[in-house]
């Protein structure tokens, strides 16, 4: 058995223009797309959520600290998703879809440190999902 | 009925509960769908319920701790309108200034009405009270000495001041009010010789509901209404009540008893109760110490067992003052009974119940939290109707004749004396007037009873009272009809 959740897209839900209703999502798309948005996302009313957007125009002490910083907010709001999934419909959720642990958080800077890059491995039962985002600071 | 606190959490559990009966298959524990579907809608219905949990308890007007902020005291302030409250929004302080020169005045020296002074900051708020003059003061140059003050060495001009703000912080200390505030002629300086009295802040919430209840509840103990309400709250034994005041006929007592108040109630608790009473001799009536009596149940002295109606009757009062705790009830020994009349002087044993019921009423009426000045209140046995019924039943083809029979025989003691009130009014049906037990009534609910083919009255009638023509029964409104099992006869015609 799987669970479906809504496809969302460009911070929307998507549409199936055939039909007019909601486009579903299971399986390894699922996986992705819920490491994508708690990755975006700011930190929700549940805890989930690593809230980057937070460091957006942050002036950092040296670009190691942010660094770190960042990679502190990705396994804290991860670490919370983890605990969503084991708590709601555990039953139902399929083992490619069960985000279970977070592998590697991997951060980039610029020379000038305007923008930070980094990339995600979250771990499935069947697998590994991997996710980017930039976040963007004033810089030197 | 009060609303219950819930949290987002427990709305968004509901809300889960909700969207999985369209499909369990929706994943509502993490992301797209609780972000937008669950979470949100569980946050505005939490914010609703704190609204209405706050609503309704400015309706009930309790957890006053809940109401110390200014979000609903206009709420509030349109719940105790209704009783006719206004918020009172506080006093002003006052304080005598008193205004001084060194010299003494060649001419006269006026402090005029309005004159704003105002008190030193505060140490440590930096704030400063105005006051200001509330009457016209002259010094008058002629008689100068008398306003010389030797022990300060000055002349000294005494005005009334009040506070321009009101509140408590009006209240300054001694010697605080020293500045004036707009340029007068002929003075030094002033100051205030007391510390500034009076000054309350506006009424706060809690003190409002508290005057609301003050008011609902004098409400409820002064009034005819309130009287009902009282013991309809808090006295589920009480069948009926009614109430007579004024110049009102049933007021027996009017003539002697000032601000008298009857208060007839249906409705008893029956304890029992022996005393030894002291024989003074026939006729005699001796008094039993908690009236109103129901029933004497035993007279004795030592072996010697006293008869009812043969050696001793029971007395009720008959004063003005009966079925109350007022009322002189008693026995009073015949003469020529088959026992023995005791010795003048001796005790007799008397065991006889008594209505628990009016006792506690009366007693709990006039004490301190309850009694209403200038008024009498006594509370009083309604008086008891024993009526007599008889009538010709014809039961349907069909039905078992015996039990059309218990039934109408049921229903018709359950409409005299559990239906009816005081006046024969039903208590079930507060458009029906009071005055009578009407033939018409046992008719129509006797028709209820299915199986009935025909039902005809032959008697209905004051037990009292001589046989005579069926016609609707009279009862007053300080009156209730009873109907004993022996006194309903239904014949099977």
């Amino acid at each position: 058995m799987t669970l479906y959740t809504l496809k969302v897209e460009d911070g929307d839900f998507v549409l199936d223009p055939a039909t007019g209703r909601f486009v579903e999502i299971t399986g390894l798309e699922k996986a992705r797309q819920d490491a994508r948005l708690c990755l975006t996302k700011d930190v929700g009313p549940q805890g989930d959520g690593c809230g980057l957007d937070q460091l957006v125009g942050m002036m950092p002490d040296s670009a190691a600290a942010l660094r770190a910083d960042i990679s502190r907010r990705v396994r804290q709001g991860f670490t919370k998703l983890f605990e969503l999934e084991s708590r709601y419909q555990v039953a139902d959720r399929a083992p490619e879809e069960r985000l279970i642990g977070v592998g590697s958080v991997r951060v980039w800077t610029t020379d000038r440190h305007s923008y930070y890059l980094l990339r995600v491995d979250v771990r499935t039962a069947r697998g590994i999902v991997s996710v980017d985002q930039t976040v963007v600071t004033p810089g030197g | 009925m009060p609303v219950a606190r819930k949290s987002a959490s427990e709305y968004a559990t509901d809300i889960r509960a909700a969207i999985a009966n369209r499909t369990a298959r929706y994943d509502t524990g993490v992301l797209a769908i609780p972000d937008v579907m669950v979470l949100p809608h569980a946050a505005v219905l939490e914010a609703q319920n704190e609204q209405l949990r706050k609503i309704s308890l400015v309706v009930s007007a309790s957890n006053e701790a809940e109401f110390d902020g200014v979000e609903f005291s206009s709420d509030l302030e349109a719940l105790v309108g209704n009783e006719g409250l206004l918020r009172s929004l506080g006093g002003r302080s006052t304080v005598t200034a008193t205004f001084y020169r060194q010299t003494t005045p060649l001419a006269d020296v006026v402090v005029p009405r309005g004159y704003p002074v105002g008190s030193l900051p505060d140490e440590a708020s930096g704030a400063t009270i105005v006051f200001v003059t509330i009457e016209t003061q002259t010094m008058l140059a002629a008689s100068a000495a008398s306003y010389y003050v030797a022990a300060r060495s000055r002349y000294e001009l005494d005005v009334a001041v009040v506070a321009a703000v009101v509140g408590q912080s009006g209240r300054v200390a001694v010697g605080r009010v020293a500045r004036e505030l707009r340029p007068l002629v002929g003075f030094d300086g002033v100051t205030n010789l007391a510390t500034a009295a009076g000054g309350r802040d506006a009424e706060t919430n809690r003190e409002l509901i508290a005057r609301y209840r003050l008011a609902v509840v004098g409400q409820q103990l002064s009034t005819p209404n309130g009287i009902l309400r009282n013991i309809r709250d808090r006295y589920p034994d009480v069948r009926d009540v009614i109430t007579v005041y004024g110049t009102d006929e049933l007021l027996t007592r009017a003539a002697t008893d000032a601000g008298a108040v009857d208060v007839y109630v249906i409705g008893d608790q029956l304890l029992e109760a022996t005393e030894s009473l002291t024989y003074y001799g026939v006729g005699q009536t001796m008094a039993v110490a908690n009236p109103p009596l129901r029933a004497v149940l035993d007279v004795v002295q030592g072996a010697t067992v006293y008869v009812a109606a043969d050696d001793y009757d029971a007395v009720d009062d008959a004063s003005g003052y009966g079925g109350s705790t007022r009322a002189v009830d008693g026995i009073a020994f015949r003469a020529g009974g088959t026992q023995p009349l005791p010795v003048v002087g001796s005790l007799v044993d008397v065991t006889y119940t008594y209505n628990a019921l009016i006792r506690v009423l009366q007693t709990e009426s006039t004490g301190e939290d309850r009694a209403v000045l200038e008024r009498d209140l006594l509370h009083r046995e309604g008086v008891a109707v024993p009526v007599t019924i008889a009538a010709n039943l014809r039961v349907g083809v069909g039905f078992s004749a015996i039990t059309v029979l218990a039934a109408v025989r049921a229903r018709v003691l359950d409409l005299v004396n559990v239906r009816r009130g005081f006046g024969a009014r039903a208590l079930d049906d507060t458009t029906a007037l009071p005055g009578a037990l009407e033939i018409s009534d046992i008719q129509g609910d006797v028709r209820q009873v299915t199986g009935v083919d025909n039902f005809t009255l032959t008697t209905l009638r004051r037990s009292s009272a001589a046989a005579g023509a069926v016609v609707d029964l009279t009862i007053t409104r300080n009156e209730y009809p009873t109907l004993a099992d022996a006194d309903l006869v239904v014949t099977l015609v």
